[in-house]
């Protein structure tokens, strides 16, 4: 059984690598939504056995809100402000993938150092503080509004990685983080979402010549 | 140890002339010899369209004494005769170099040259200090007899030697000399600079760690590190080049780095007590020593004889010169295979160690040394494949195709004697891939003395490497005879064929013209402006006319990104040395005031203190 | 010497250009045609071998001396090859840096025989084409080093023949990772869309195509069967890890092994067909992506150790 939690968490770190390299937006928030889905199923697997009914409830509803309609309103925003691509980043594509390599690695070997109270698996950690660092990283380096919305859910994504193993944090990261994916939205309303759009459109305009 | 000695006694103080002969100095010694003799032949018929009013015998003076001075380098035994040696060899280089000093760039090469080495000699005088005063004397011998170590003073050493001899070598960031004197040096001297010159500063770093006993892990660290920065940074910069020489040169930082990366493994395999690491290590560094002087050679022999018949050394107005030049460009061309490190040639077989190596440390126990491995493989691979990106554009863009500019002055094929080095050499390069096994035997005793102290049982080490050799001599004898099958079929298959001749046809783009073809730069240019944030890239573009298009200009440079580290201090110094002109201002008698001061000073403290 | 490899050897030589008419008819499929038979290749390559040629002034030996040495450097690559868990011919330690730089012998050649024409649509391909095995290399080298890693050692043969045997699903997600990794290393080397498009003739999508344009008859034969062994050779690559059969029978083996490799190239049709054609600067991306695959799958050997 545990197995095929590796095999999600692998899912994940491939995922993460190709947000990193991606320019397209409805690529991105694709891979976030996958993410979240994955995520989703994963208590139902690491419960092992006769899983009880409320975890079914839990994993229906990440995987509906994460899968299904955070990416729904995320794609609304971006055919409302009419931006497809991500203007060109501080950190290059192909180096952010490198760089993720080495955020990999660095989670690896961070995941070796800590001490663990309770016994979990090496992967399923080095993982989830991947995802967080990634979601950091896009932070950083990218500037587009949706793209910072998306990495905050990635680094939710890496926080409900340990959550799983400590299902009270879960709950309330992830009411944080909604809120700040609001706050982000909240005051930007729709004419200045436009007025983005024709900021981006001439910033497009000028990239296609 | 040494299966020669001589020792003269001598005058100098500290120093004795002492020299001795052992393996490896004889595997120094061979490539040495050989390259050098090759390249007098190349030499004569070389310069003598330069006579004008330049003294030949000038020139072939310093020759000799930078071969002499070379050989004296190599088999010197004491620390004192050693420096002399090296200084011999810099000063006879740099005359060598300015042999065109009438142009400018030649002087400006020159000096960088000058500056570069005296700055690795002071290196080099501070570590022999400190080696002498552990050892009490400055002889050889009493190195190798110091028995232990402090670590840091060991560390420090180790660091002095990277540094003075790296200098020389040209690892990077101490290169910056050898794209500017290789290219500026007529070629023969370029040859010999390139093939064996450079090769001294390894063969001291490789002295030096037979006296310093086990290598702690970060020497081998710090070797793999700064050869695979070398190899990636000599290499794209290589890519990026218009002279054909100058990318030579760049290509040459990028071989050093390769064999900077072997000793590494070398010294990981002599640290962790891997055998078969320490062995491959070490055997591929100097193979590749052995490998790398021989091609260099031969392609800086080619490059020369094109830039000769061609007047100029930009490839951009090159192209076309295999049909003029038939044997040139067949030498090069087996250069250019041997540099890539394809099979059959010699290349390989060195490469084909120093992977293996890293294959071999995969299996190592600690994670770090894997992810080293990994990384090494990884950026080896990613040279190798620049390297052939380099050598196919050199290769295709001088002697393929048809020339870009409309002949300078009649290219005729070179004369026979500056043909038969390239030959020989080419020859060389093949025999050394096909009889590797052999090779492997006769460096036997050279490892013997690099692996000293941890040579436990070589002869398991020796089959299994000489196994793996014997088949990739096999493999080149089954592939050479593959081709021939097909040479052959070929030949019967077309017998009765119609063949036609006609223009290059390209999709029906009638009548191309010499001036369409790729440039140098354009067909580096995906793989440039895929790595321009390191390589400095710039463009200059000059187009006019908004519907129609007039005459306009482009021009595309890299810089070397090691020339801005130093840019600070030298600006640094030229400031202070500004300053300290004062001193200089030429009126006698305050002259001979600063020497009666100096005097009446030394006298007091002598008498006073009682020196 | 393993004489039974000669039989997959024989097998790769005949059934080399059958995995392009079996793309051909997958690409059709989907474009709503009949398309060509599945032996047209074999047509094509007879119909070549017949024709006379016809070669530029400005071309020299090494326009006709470079497609041989590509094939005899490819045909030497074959003996080398494992079919999935049986041996190759000949094998030994190291024997897949051997492998990879016969196949870069091949480059080397096709590239000098494009340039040789001296065209500037030639130098185009050239240059990309060069760009794109720049960093091809270590990404092959990255795969078979994780898959070294993976099985402890550094024979191709061994290392094929330990696959088929662990079966474990922990291994699983390095294999996957690895076949991913070599997919795409197929899908360049080939020339396949969405690195490069093998049907078009417009100087914007051509890269392999692009510079074999001026040569003709027999010599452009021999540049197709290179090209369909080189297909043979990779499929090989993939097929061996995704097959892990290796229930001792020869022909049982040797049979699931050659039905993988058709299912490789139905998957290659398949992709070639959905997909459309990277832009030029997304596809070193690809391939650093496919060096980062295997790093992760290395990784994943290391934390399992």
């Amino acid at each position: 059984m545990s197995y095929w939690a590796d095999v999600i968490f692998v899912l994940i770190v491939v995922l993460n690598l190709g947000l990193l390299s991606s320019s397209r937006l409805g690529n991105c928030i694709r891979l976030v939504a996958i993410e979240g889905a994955l995520l989703g199923l994963l208590p139902l697997l690491l419960q092992g056995g006769q899983p009880e009914g409320r975890t079914f409830v839990f994993a229906l509803g990440s995987i509906l809100v994460k899968g299904i309609i955070l990416p729904l309103m995320l794609n609304w925003a971006v055919r409302e402000a009419n931006i497809f691509r991500e203007v060109e980043p501080f950190i290059g594509y192909t180096v952010s993938m490198v760089i993720g390599v080495v955020l990999l690695i660095v989670s690896f070997w961070i995941s070796a150092r800590l001490v663990l109270p309770i016994e979990v698996s090496r992967l399923a950690v080095s993982t989830a503080l991947f995802t967080i660092l990634v979601g950091l990283f896009l932070i950083v380096s990218r500037k587009k509004a949706i793209t910072q919305a998306l990495s905050y859910l990635v680094m939710e994504n890496g926080i409900f990685i340990f959550g799983t193993m400590a299902v009270a944090l879960e709950t309330s990261f992830m009411g944080i983080i909604i809120f700040h994916i609001n706050r982000q939205f909240e005051h930007i309303d729709m004419d200045q979402l436009a007025s983005l759009k024709d900021w981006h459109g001439t910033r497009h305009s000028e990239e296609r010549t | 140890m040494d299966f020669f000695t001589l020792t003269i006694p001598w005058s100098f103080p500290g120093g004795s002339f002492s020299i001795g002969l052992d393996a490896l100095s004889v595997f120094f010694l061979i490539p040495l010899f050989i390259i050098s003799s090759l390249c007098v032949f190349y030499g004569w018929e070389y310069l003598k369209h330069d006579t004008k009013n330049k003294s030949l015998s000038v020139t072939w003076f310093f020759y000799a004494l930078l071969v002499f001075s070379m050989a004296l380098v190599f088999m010197a035994r004491n620390a004192i005769l050693f420096l002399i040696a090296w200084e011999l060899m810099a000063v006879s280089s740099f005359f060598l170099v300015m042999f065109e000093g009438e142009k400018a760039e030649t002087t400006f090469a020159g000096w960088i040259y000058l500056v570069a080495t005296h700055l690795g000699t002071a290196f080099l005088l501070v570590m022999f200090v400190i080696l002498g005063n552990l050892a009490g004397s400055l002889e050889f011998n009493a190195f190798s007899n110091i028995d232990r170590f402090n670590p840091s003073l060991a560390g420090l050493i180790f660091i002095l030697a990277v540094i003075g001899f790296g200098a020389k070598a040209g690892i990077v960031p101490f290169h910056v000399w050898l794209p500017e004197a290789h290219p500026a040096a007529p070629s023969h001297v370029s040859a010999l600079m390139s093939g064996i010159m450079i090769k001294t500063g390894i063969y001291g770093l490789l002295r030096i760690l037979t006296y310093l006993g086990q290598p702690p892990l970060w020497w081998g660290g710090l070797l793999i590190g700064s050869g695979l920065v070398s190899g990636v940074l000599g290499i794209l910069l290589a890519l990026s080049q218009h002279d054909i020489k100058r990318l030579l040169a760049y290509s040459s930082v990028e071989n050093i780095g390769l064999i900077c990366v072997g000793l590494g493994i070398g010294m990981l395999g002599q640290n962790t007590g891997m055998q078969t690491l320490m062995f491959l290590g070490y055997a591929g560094a100097l193979l590749h020593i052995f490998n790398h002087s021989l091609f260099k050679s031969l392609l800086f022999l080619g490059a020369g004889a094109v830039a000769h018949a061609a007047g100029t050394k930009r490839m951009d107005f090159l192209g076309g010169f295999l049909k003029k030049m038939p044997w040139t460009a067949g030498t090069f061309l087996i250069g250019a295979i041997a540099i890539c490190g394809l099979p059959p040639l010699n290349g390989f077989v060195s490469e084909f160690f120093i992977y293996w190596g890293s294959l071999e440390g995969l299996m190592a126990r600690s994670h770090y040394l894997v992810g080293l491995f990994v990384i090494i493989i990884g950026a080896g691979a990613l040279i190798g494949g620049l390297a052939v990106a380099c050598f196919i554009k050199t290769f295709g863009i001088v002697f393929l195709g048809e020339s870009r500019k409309p002949a300078l002055k009649e290219i005729r094929e070179i004369t026979w004697l500056m043909r038969l080095p390239m030959i020989l050499l080419a020859i060389l390069c093949l025999a050394v891939g096909i009889c590797s096994p052999w090779l492997l035997k006769m460096l036997r005793p050279v490892l013997e003395i690099v692996m000293a102290q941890a040579a436990d049982d070589m002869s398991l080490l020796f089959s299994k490497a000489t196994e793996a050799l014997s088949m990739i001599t096999n493999y080149a004898v089954i592939l050479l005879l593959l081709f021939l099958g097909i040479f052959f079929l070929r030949r019967w298959a077309v017998k009765n064929r119609p063949i036609a001749a006609g223009e290059t046809w390209a999709c029906g783009y009638l009548h191309p013209s010499a001036r369409m073809q790729y440039t140098a730069s354009l067909f580096t240019q995906p793989l440039t402006m895929l790595f321009r944030n390191v390589l400095f890239f710039r463009q200059y573009k000059v187009l006019k006319g908004k519907f129609f298009p007039q005459e306009g200009s482009f021009k595309s440079e890299t810089h070397d990104p090691a020339g801005y580290i130093y840019q600070p201090p030298f600006i640094l110094f030229k400031i202070i040395a500004h300053r300290l002109r004062l001193i200089q201002h030429g009126n006698l008698h305050l002259y001979i005031l600063y020497i009666v001061i100096t005097l009446i000073v030394l006298l007091i403290w002598k008498v006073g203190f009682g020196l | 010497m393993k004489w039974y490899a000669l039989i997959h050897i024989g097998l790769g030589l005949v059934g080399s250009p059958l995995l392009l008419g079996i793309m051909n008819r997958v690409k059709a499929f989907f474009a709503g045609r009949r398309g060509p038979a599945l032996v047209q290749p074999y047509y094509d390559l007879w119909k070549l071998l017949r024709k006379g040629n016809v070669y530029s002034r400005t071309t020299t030996w090494i326009f006709t001396t470079g497609p041989m040495l590509g094939l005899a450097a490819v045909l030497t690559a074959l003996t080398l090859m494992p079919f999935g868990g049986i041996s190759a011919l000949i094998s030994f330690k190291g024997d897949l840096i051997l492998f990879v730089y016969l196949l870069g012998i091949t480059r080397f050649f096709t590239v000098l025989a494009g340039l040789d024409t001296g065209s500037s649509l030639e130098g185009m391909g050239a240059s990309r084409e060069v760009q794109f095995s720049a960093l091809v290399e270590p990404a092959l080298l990255l795969g078979l080093t994780a898959l070294a890693l993976e099985t402890r050692c550094l024979s191709l043969s061994v290392i094929y023949r330990q696959m088929t045997t662990i079966i474990h699903p922990s291994i699983i997600s390095v294999v996957l990772l690895v076949m991913v990794a070599f997919f795409f290393i197929f899908l360049t080397e080939n020339a396949r869309i969405p690195v490069d498009d093998p049907n078009t003739h417009l100087e914007l999508t051509m890269v392999h195509e692009v510079m074999v344009l001026d040569h003709s008859g027999i010599d452009l034969a021999i540049i197709q069967y290179t090209a369909a062994l080189k297909h043979w050779i990779f499929g090989l690559l993939i097929a061996g890890l995704a097959v892990p059969i290796h229930t001792g029978e020869f022909w049982l083996d040797t049979v699931g092994v050659l039905g993988g490799i058709f299912i490789v190239a139905v998957l290659v049709g398949v992709v070639e067909s959905t997909l459309a054609r990277f832009r030029l600067i997304h596809i070193p991306k690809m391939l650093v992506a496919a060096s980062v695959l295997s790093v992760l799958a290395m990784i994943l050997v290391e934390v399992s150790k």
